[in-house]
């Protein structure tokens, strides 16, 4: 064994490749090590918020589901899932509401989702909300793959098949109430045959529509409708007229007859009266009664007009001044 | 000669390090090779060669030989949604339907040989709810379809394409019905017919209230004349008593004395005849040979 003076290695020019040699293992080794501990570091809790609840799995297997908080988990092998349980959560159907402003949100209209056969062959417009929680965390994340999706399309049908049972004027008036209850018994069904962790809240419809093509006309309707209790109104305020006028001629003609009547009577009485006086001096003085008479009256007639006069058989014009004279026929 | 030195901490350190960096390498190679993890949402069928071994359902970590596969499928239960169809009523009319089923794996080995894959499985769910919907529709009326028998057919639906997808490692919930409408074609005539029953509606209650306002007012005129008419009648009787009772006034007095009635009376009409204002350019022609009463009275 020759012992030469060993090449001292540490003296080559060439010293960067060996940095590697010398260190590149052992950097490696440190980079991969603080990566895999921050990972276990920030893979060995987590949070819950008041709202939800988490199911852990480890290797993939569910192993428990846990509440709101701060939680401790194995790092790496421990998966978490989160679901929001206790928010009430709203599934618009027919429709979408856009964007809520501060005075009034905007609806888009979604035909689609919202035509639906009536049961007497017409096409109403339904737009309803359903209101639901994913209130189990573990069936709502395992169970069904897409169960908002589901509990869509089931609302959907629910209220199909009520309207089908029930005619256009039902849906749109009288019967809604019992229709929003009806499809909510409906959609329970259904959710219980698949027990997705769907919790149902309400069913409530929004608005029933005819379709556009058809609304003129419905509308007409209610014009109609009114057009007829104002006519019938007109109606009765002129038989409220007629009638009190009717009454007033009535009092009139009755007060004139009235009057009339007195008038005649008192005129009748009056004249009499005047008469009998009169006839009292008569039958005091007869001859001399009527000749005052006679003059008074001449007086009177004669007043003022131009009168000729026909001497007739004799000169004696006191004939003229007799109420009698003695006939000169 | 060779030093055998003891190790440098330099040395220790390069080897541990290179150690660790194996340990980690082995572990992850190892896991991917010799195991398997199953999810929850997962199961899976083994495979050794193309040849199955068995179903792994429950989800977890499992020991695998390197040359053994795993395939795995969703094991929810996932959306079979259908386009529309149109499908034919035994009345003649054509009804487009859509209908979906939540539907997932339950042998995964015997759903990879007789069906493959997911998109294979909605076609199969497809063909057997289509065919079944054209029979139940077929059989019945329009509007049995629309009104009563939907569960009805619901129900012989789902059972039907159950049973004959069981087989090949399908299972289906319950298929339900979504639109049953008209097609677009049909449509106007539908919107035509409600227009007019709502038009004959609105028609009806403009006369209605043309009729009832008639009566209202005719009645009310009516009775207003009546009113007006007995009124008048009744005056007049009043009138006519009033006339009696003053021409009875009168007799009875006159009678007293007719002949000084007659005088009296004669000169009122001759006053009344000539009377003081009855024109001051009227001539009076008198006779001489009768008093002037005479005379005025001819």
């Amino acid at each position: 064994m020759e012992t030469g003076v060993a090449e001292s290695l540490p003296n080559q020019p060439n010293a960067q490749p060996n940095v590697w040699k010398e260190y590149g293992s052992r950097i490696a080794a440190v980079v991969i090590a603080a990566t895999l501990l921050l990972s276990a570091l920030f893979g060995s809790f987590y949070s819950v918020d008041k709202t939800e609840e988490a199911t852990i799995r480890r290797f993939g297997a569910y192993i428990e589901t846990v509440g709101s908080g701060f939680h401790l988990k194995l790092p790496f092998v421990d998966a978490v899932r989160k679901t929001d349980v206790t928010t009430i959560h709203r599934l618009e159907i027919g429709f979408r509401t856009e964007v809520i402003t501060k005075s009034e949100p905007t609806y888009k209209s979604i035909p689609e989702e919202s035509e639906m056969l009536t049961g007497d062959e017409n096409i109403a417009l339904v737009d309803f909300v359903v209101q639901y929680r994913s209130a189990d965390a573990y069936k709502w994340q395992y169970v069904a793959k897409d169960p908002e999706k589901v509990l869509g399309l089931m609302a959907q049908a629910a209220m199909r098949l009520v309207v089908g049972r029930s005619s256009f004027d039902q849906m749109a008036t009288t019967g809604k109430v019992a229709a929003q209850t009806e499809a909510m018994q409906v959609l329970q069904r259904y959710i219980d045959t698949l027990d997705f962790g769907a919790q149902l809240v309400s069913v409530q419809l929004q608005d029933v529509q005819p379709p556009q093509k058809v609304l003129a006309a419905f509308k007409d309707v209610v014009n109609a409708r009114e057009e007829k209790d104002s006519t019938v109104q007109i109606a009765h305020k002129h038989a409220n007229q007629v009638l009190p006028d009717a009454r007033g001629q009535v009092a009139r003609i009755k007060n004139d007859a009235e009057a009339y009547a007195q008038a005649r009577i008192a005129a009748a009485e009056g004249d009499v009266a005047k008469f009998e006086a009169l006839l009292v001096k008569y039958e005091q003085a007869p001859e001399v009664t009527a000749q005052r008479l006679l003059f008074e009256t001449q007086e009177r007639v004669l007043h003022g007009k131009n009168v000729i006069v026909d001497p007739g058989s004799g000169n004696n014009l006191l004939k003229l001044f007799q109420i009698n004279p003695p006939s000169s026929n | 000669m060779s030093d055998n030195r003891t190790k440098t901490p330099a040395e220790w350190g390069k080897k541990i390090s290179v150690g660790f960096i194996a340990l980690v390498v082995t572990v992850f190679v190892g896991k991917t090779l010799f195991t398997a993890t199953i999810d929850e949402n997962e199961k899976a069928a083994e495979f050794s060669l193309g040849r199955p071994i068995r179903n792994i359902e429950k989800p977890g970590l499992y020991f695998m030989q390197p040359w053994h596969s795993v395939t795995r499928l969703e094991k929810r239960y996932m959306l079979y949604d259908s386009d529309p169809h149109q499908i034919i009523t035994a009345d003649k009319k054509t009804l487009v339907t859509d209908d979906f089923t939540p539907w997932r794996v339950t042998d995964p080995t015997v759903f990879i040989k007789a069906v493959g894959s997911e998109s294979s499985a909605l076609t199969r769910i497809d063909d057997s709810v289509y065919s079944r919907l054209v029979a139940a529709f077929g059989s019945r009326d329009f509007s049995d379809i629309v009104v009563k028998s939907r569960e009805e057919i619901i129900n012989s639906v789902t059972e039907g394409s159950r049973a004959a997808l069981k087989p090949s490692g399908i299972e289906m919930a319950t298929v339900l019905i979504n639109r049953i409408e008209m097609p677009d074609e049909n449509k106007s005539a539908t919107y035509n017919r409600m227009s007019a029953e709502r038009n004959q509606t609105a028609q009806t209650y403009r006369s209605e209230g043309n009729e009832l306002a008639l009566g209202i007012t005719s009645t009310a005129d009516r009775d207003a004349a009546i009113l007006v008419a007995n009124a008048k009648r009744d005056a007049e009787i009043v009138k006519g008593k009033a006339d009696a009772e003053a021409a009875q006034i009168y007799a009875s007095a006159y009678s007293k004395n007719p002949e000084f009635y007659a005088l009296v009376r004669g000169l009122e009409a001759a006053e009344k005849a000539f009377g003081s204002d009855s024109g001051t350019n009227l001539r009076l022609f008198l006779n001489g040979d009768e008093s002037v009463l005479k005379s005025l009275l001819k």
